[in-house]
């Protein structure tokens, strides 16, 4: 090897490499760290591979491992320049199948050659299923077909032009009969008369078989590598994921006796709680955003969205500044609420009663609780009681044609318009949450790049704005009967009417007809998307999101997407095609779609097999960073209590919403957002984030571990084998064996119920968490002996002891009782506490 | 070409991720130019202080625009102010650094004031959204947050927002700090007393102890990424790992606090030039309300307004101190201006022509441009010296941030990803 190195580095000194650059390119591989390049002929040394060993400092760099002869059969991988000093490599294939021409540039040539990387030419882009038929012949007619009605959106290999969606494992290409009618009944865009049924079933069958009949193969051979949950840990993360609690032990019996029947059936009935709904309206209030106007922003945001013409009740709670009684704040707050949460709470209302989720858009009604009801002055609905802020009831407000969360308030406010906008804004909103559709992604030039001022009416006359006007300004016409301020006011009755120069209203292509629709022109819209076929596939979206922190993979790009890549998105797709498919044919049930959702491999998985492909799995998975709400609500469950301050003052602030440290404090800081100015959470944690999990694991040891053990055994949630004067050791100093038994039970126990981790006796984690213990434990011991026994070294830490009840009651009467706990001479307590602090920083309590 | 694509590969392909963190972030320069913007949130009245009128009654008999003296403006150098109040109010503190006859002598050579800026709406919404971001129609990010996208992205403390707008577009991750006690907090995870004095500070684990935690901790996470065969776990667990390596900026941050962090604008002061200095923030929101004065408008303005400008004294001293005056730029600003005449509460409601203020780096002070007339309608002015001028132009939020974003050197691809039309006017320097 020294010899041959020797040699080599001579070779560039001398300028001696000779290339045969008429030779066919070998392929040379770049994996595990290492760029093997098989054959370089140099004159008078004959062939040689080499293998580079890849570095990173300040730049990537290629240092020379091993250079050996290799035999004349073996192609030319590459062509050195002399003059330049660079070697182009031909193609360098990647793990993950991308294949690159690279071009290396000699930086060190002494004791160590070493080349940087000066260019790369991504080679061979799109080799996909897509250009393959796989055995698919298609006939002339449907080659004609779909070159003259489809291909200059969708492109001839059918995997999508710029803006225009692939077909690819597309939306409806699960079934070919639905694809063919909605071939049949919208496309082209436009000019769905130009397609009969006749050349709609050309077209799906040959969509099918030419873009299509190797995904399920595709998905089958993905998802194998899978390796999923053990039922206990799917149930544990079902739970804290749908209602921010353990499972219950009946719904362990049902998994374990029923297996994945018992699964959906705890599934199903976790779906029934309050809590549930509470984190339904969290995962659609992300997209919906209407939670702006939510009393924590304002006590009136969105009561001051009501016009006092229209609902001169709509302050109904205030009798006068002189004459507000002490429930004044409570009642406006509960009343703006109810108006503020109308749009979340008919999705609830809708789920809870498993009706169609299409109803989200095609209701006729709309929610109010018994405060809102008097702000829109209804009366007489049969609420359970007149002051349950919880309780919400549909009803029709009179002459309001209805249209679910099209025809909100809190929507129609949260995106307005303007006499420019025209609704535009609303219909992008439209197409983005309830048809997938970004139709900002259409190509076309925009304003702040060219305005167009030549053409009359540039977004019907200039091809550039039509491409994207003419899909949503017919969708922003069909708003102009609600105003600006999402006031219902027939655009017909207007002084102006409304705009001429502008498409008229209509879908896909499709004129709205008049007759019937035209002062309820969104309720048609309504109709129209709950039939379109992409309004489950943005549901599907908006669900895979809330559960798995995710949304479902992008296509990848046809000209740079690996073929791994496009693997994993046909695999993911076509299990959500299948998904889809199983809600739309459960009439719409969005439960059923969580069920099969949570039911997935994806959800499921927990590994991967060793042979797996690691980029097509890149996002495989369901684990992620709680939220805030989801953090808050998960120490709820644990520990019976909010991260506030210390457990002696909790009954101060037990009612208290700013003393919330996840709800309030450290809210946005923790990735939370207000759904009005910051609308997206992170979701990795940074250095402030980091930083805050510290300190909640530190300060939550501090205060259940004492308060815990100063509970009775019963009502314990943690120490159920231990107390705190069990030393370890005995009065001797020596190791008491059966209080490490309980040790070691408690640690087991601590694993599972803060972790979901059950680990057997054994295990290696629980010998660490032992160690931990141990190790606290002497060192306290130790800091007590050489303090002479100091009382701040035998006394918990301030906001740690137990001096009151929860509820405010003192433990220490003079002469009467001291029920405090405050000591902790043999250091057991804070030997545990550690042990806590150390469980509640990690992964599994953070991560879903 | 693909250059960057190979080498995005070879920093996720089992070289570790930690490789290509430390090459993203060598990319991303330590901050040495930073943005204040003050929000007056309400919508201020700048007849009260730098576009004074005086009482002279108006002709069409609405009464005067103020209720001081016309005799009581002054200028300081080319700052017109007045030095008195109207004489039926509380007075400030005639030692208060917010008192006019103070603040403005004092801070009138670095003070930009630009006068006549119509906002075209009286609705506080679309007024602080055009104020701060330039257009009135929604979704655009605030100046604050496009300039610390253009320098930090990925820092996160690059935007700190104490409130008013603060939309960010999702360029920045706005962090939004209640106040100093936030940071000791996060500096000190163990320190139950955080912002206690040292010796008085109570740690929950004894130091040694809590070394022993911390290690366990991290030793735990590698684990579990080394035992995870799942990508996502793995790119989970390195960044939590990341996550934990520790702040020296956060900790340089506390350091550069007081002892003690003022409250309301001091405060936010406070923090936001310590959080310069320490070069983990770009540009920060400062926030201070009560200026919707549509009753006893005189009494009211005149506490907020003293309480805005002991604020901006106090930043400024804050700036000085850290020596960044070279490097700060100050705007201060408000959702619209108030009517140039009472109510029937003796009270001003909306009006839409404002005024904007600005200060330190990169703005030539000791200025007035842009006016109104004795109504305080907005004057056209001459696009170049901005003096009235029939034939100018009327000055609008657009004009004030085209300047900022060039001041700012925010690259065209973001400014036309929020464009901004109108004319570049040489504004501040």
């Amino acid at each position: 090897m020294a010899a041959l190195r020797k040699v080599f580095s001579a070779v560039f000194v001398m300028l001696l490499l000779l290339i045969s650059s008429s030779a066919l390119a070998g392929s040379s591989t770049l994996s595990n760290g290492y760029l093997s390049i098989p054959r370089i002929d140099v004159d008078g040394y004959g062939s040689m591979e080499l293998l580079f060993r890849l570095e990173f400092n300040e730049q990537y760099l290629l240092v020379l491992e091993d250079a050996v002869e290799t035999s004349d059969g073996i192609e030319n991988s590459g062509v050195f320049d002399p003059v330049q000093q660079t070697i182009d490599v031909d193609r360098v294939e990647l793990d993950d199948g991308k294949i690159y021409s690279v071009q290396l540039l000699l930086i060190q040539n002494d004791e160590q050659i070493i080349f940087s990387i000066a260019d790369a030419i991504h080679l061979n882009p799109g080799e996909t299923p897509s250009g393959q038929t796989n055995g698919y012949e298609a006939t002339t007619e449907a080659l004609a077909l779909y070159g003259a009605q489809c291909s200059s959106c969708h492109g001839v290999n059918g995997a999508g032009l710029a803006g225009n969606p692939s077909l690819i494992a597309c939306a409806n290409c699960g079934n070919e009969s639905a694809l063919s009618n909605y071939i049949r009944d919208t496309m082209p865009l436009g000019q769905s008369a130009s397609c009969d049924a006749s050349c709609s079933d050309v077209l799906a069958d040959y969509i099918m078989g030419a873009f299509n009949s190797t995904n399920q193969q595709v998905s089958r051979e993905t998802i194998g590598f899978i390796q999923i949950l053990s039922d206990g840990e799917t149930l544990r993360r079902a739970a804290q994921q749908l209602v921010s609690r353990l499972p219950a032990l009946d719904e362990f019996a049902m998994v374990s006796t029923e297996g994945d029947a018992g699964m959906r059936k705890a599934i199903s009935g976790m779906m029934d709680e309050d809590a549930f709904h509470l984190r339904l309206s969290e995962i659609f209030n992300d997209y919906l955003l209407t939670d702006k106007y939510h009393s924590r922003n304002g006590s009136e945001a969105a009561i001051s969205l009501l016009s006092s013409d229209d609902f001169p009740n709509r302050r109904w709670f205030d009798p006068g500044k002189e004459n507000r009684g002490e429930n004044y704040n409570a009642e406006r707050r509960a009343t703006n609420d109810g108006v503020a949460r109308e749009p979340l709470e008919l999705i609830s209302h809708v789920v809870r009663n498993d009706l169609p989720f299409t109803q989200i858009l095609t209701a006729d009604y709309m929610m109010v609780n018994p405060l809102s009801a008097k702000t829109y002055g209804v009366e007489g609905l049969p609420f359970s009681s007149p002051s349950d802020a919880n309780e919400f009831l549909p009803v029709q407000l009179a002459d309001v044609p209805h249209a679910g969360i099209l025809t909100s308030p809190m929507f129609l406010n949260r995106y307005p318009t303007t006499s420019t906008n025209r609704n535009r804004g609303r219909a992008r909103v439209v197409f983005d949450l309830f048809l997938d559709t970004d139709v900002l992604a259409i190509e076309g030039v925009r304003p702040g790049n060219s305005v167009d001022i030549t053409t009359p009416i540039p977004t019907i006359n200039n091809p550039e704005c039509s491409k994207c006007h003419s899909l949503i300004d017919p969708v922003a016409s069909v708003f102009q009967n609600w105003n600006h301020k999402g006031q219902y006011r027939p655009a017909r009755l207007s002084k102006y009417g409304w705009y001429t120069d502008m498409e008229t209203r209509g879908f896909n292509g499709e004129s709205m007809p008049l007759a019937g629709n035209v002062d309820s022109s969104v309720q048609w819209l309504a109709n129209q998307i709950a039939s379109d076929p992409r309004f489950p596939k943005a549901v599907t979206r908006i669900m895979v999101n809330g559960l798995t922190g995710k949304e479902p993979l992008q296509e990848p790009d046809s000209a740079t997407g690996s073929q791994a890549e496009v693997g994993a998105y046909i695999a993911e797709r076509t299990q959500l095609n299948d998904i889809q498919s199983r809600f739309v044919g459960d009439g719409y049930r969005l439960k059923t779609l969580v069920e099969e959702i949570m039911m997935s491999p994806y959800w499921q998985a927990d590994g991967l097999a060793a042979n797996a492909n690691a980029v097509a799995h890149a996002s495989t998975g369901s684990s992620y960073l709680l939220t805030p709400e989801q953090l808050d609500r998960k120490i709820v469950s644990l520990f019976g209590f909010e991260w506030k301050r210390s457990l002696d003052n909790y009954y101060k602030d037990v009612s208290n919403s700013s003393t919330s440290q996840l709800n309030k404090i450290f809210r946005q800081i923790y990735g939370g957002i207000d759904s009005d100015s910051v609308t997206t959470r992170l979701k990795s944690p940074n250095g402030l984030m980091g930083a805050m999990q510290l300190r909640m694991a530190n300060e939550l040891a501090c205060y259940a571990v004492p308060r815990d053990f100063w509970s009775p055994q019963g009502e314990r949630e943690l120490f159920l084998f231990v107390n705190h004067d069990m030393s370890p050791y005995d009065d001797s100093g020596a190791l008491d064996e059966s209080i490490m038994t309980r040790v070691r039970q408690n640690i087991q126990y601590l694993h599972v119920y803060l972790l979901g981790e059950e680990l057997p006796e054994e295990a290696e984690e629980l010998l660490i968490s032992e160690q931990l213990f141990m190790d606290s434990l002497n060192r306290g011991r130790q800091l007590i002996l050489a303090s002479g026994g100091e009382w701040s070294d035998i006394a918990l830490p301030g906001d740690c002891d137990v001096t009151k009840e929860l509820n405010g009651t003192l433990l220490y009467e003079k002469d009467v009782r001291d029920d405090r706990l405050r000591e902790d001479r043999q250091y057991v307590i804070r030997a545990w506490m550690a042990v806590v602090a150390y469980l509640l920083a990690d992964y599994k309590f953070l991560y879903s | 070409m693909y250059r960057r694509q190979f080498l995005k590969y070879m920093g996720s392909s089992g070289l570790g991720l930690l490789l290509s963190r430390q090459s993203l972030l060598a990319q991303e320069a330590v901050p040495d130019r930073f943005w204040i913007s003050v929000n007056a949130g309400g919508g201020w009245d700048p007849t009260y202080f730098v576009d004074p009128k005086g009482n002279r009654p108006r002709l069409d008999g609405r009464g005067p625009v103020n209720n001081y003296s016309v005799n009581a403006i002054q200028s300081a150098g080319n700052i017109r102010f007045p030095s008195s109040y109207p004489e039926d109010i509380d007075p400030p503190d005639a030692n208060s650094p917010g008192h006019f006859a103070n603040f403005f002598p004092k801070h009138a050579s670095r003070l930009l004031v630009i006068n006549g800026v119509d906002t075209q709406t009286n609705n506080h919404d679309s007024g602080s959204r055009y104020v701060w971001s330039g257009k009135i129609e929604s979704g655009y990010p605030s100046f604050a947050a496009l300039a610390a996208a253009t320098t930090a992205p990925s820092q996160p403390l690059a935007y700190i927002s104490n409130g008013g707008y603060d939309n960010t577009a999702s360029l920045v991750a706005p962090a939004r700090i209640g106040g100093g006690d936030v940071f000791q907090k996060l500096a000190h995870p163990n320190a139950s007393r955080p912002t206690a004095d040292v010796e008085k500070r109570r740690e929950y684990f004894a130091p040694s102890i809590y070394a022993g935690i911390e290690q366990a901790r991290m030793a735990r996470l590698q684990r579990l990424k080394s035992g995870s065969s799942l990508p996502l776990k793995r790119s989970q667990l390195d960044e939590l790992l990341m996550s934990r390596v520790g702040d020296n900026n956060l900790h340089k941050l506390v350091n550069l606090l007081p002892d003690r962090v003022s409250s309301g604008l001091e405060g936010q002061a406070e923090v936001a030039t310590a959080a310069f200095a320490s070069g983990v923030a770009v540009s920060a929101n400062m926030h201070m309300g009560g200026f919707d004065t549509h009753g006893n408008h005189d009494q009211n303005h005149s506490r907020r307004l003293t309480e805005l400008l002991e604020g901006l004294d106090h930043l400024w001293a804050q700036i000085e101190l850290k020596n960044l005056q070279n490097k700060v730029t100050v705007v201060v600003g408000s959702d619209f201006g108030r009517t140039p005449f009472y109510n029937d509460n003796n009270g001003k409601d909306h009006w839409n022509v404002t005024s904007i203020m600005a200060m330190g780096a990169g703005i030539r002070g000791n200025r007035v441009i842009g006016a109104t007339n004795d109504h305080v309608e907005a004057l056209k002015v001459n696009p170049q010296s901005f003096r009235p001028d029939p034939n100018g132009i009327i000055l609008t939020p657009e004009h004030i941030h085209l300047a900022l974003r060039r001041m700012a050197g925010v690259p065209v691809q973001l400014s036309s990803q929020f464009g901004i039309s109108g004319q570049e006017l040489n504004l501040f320097s």
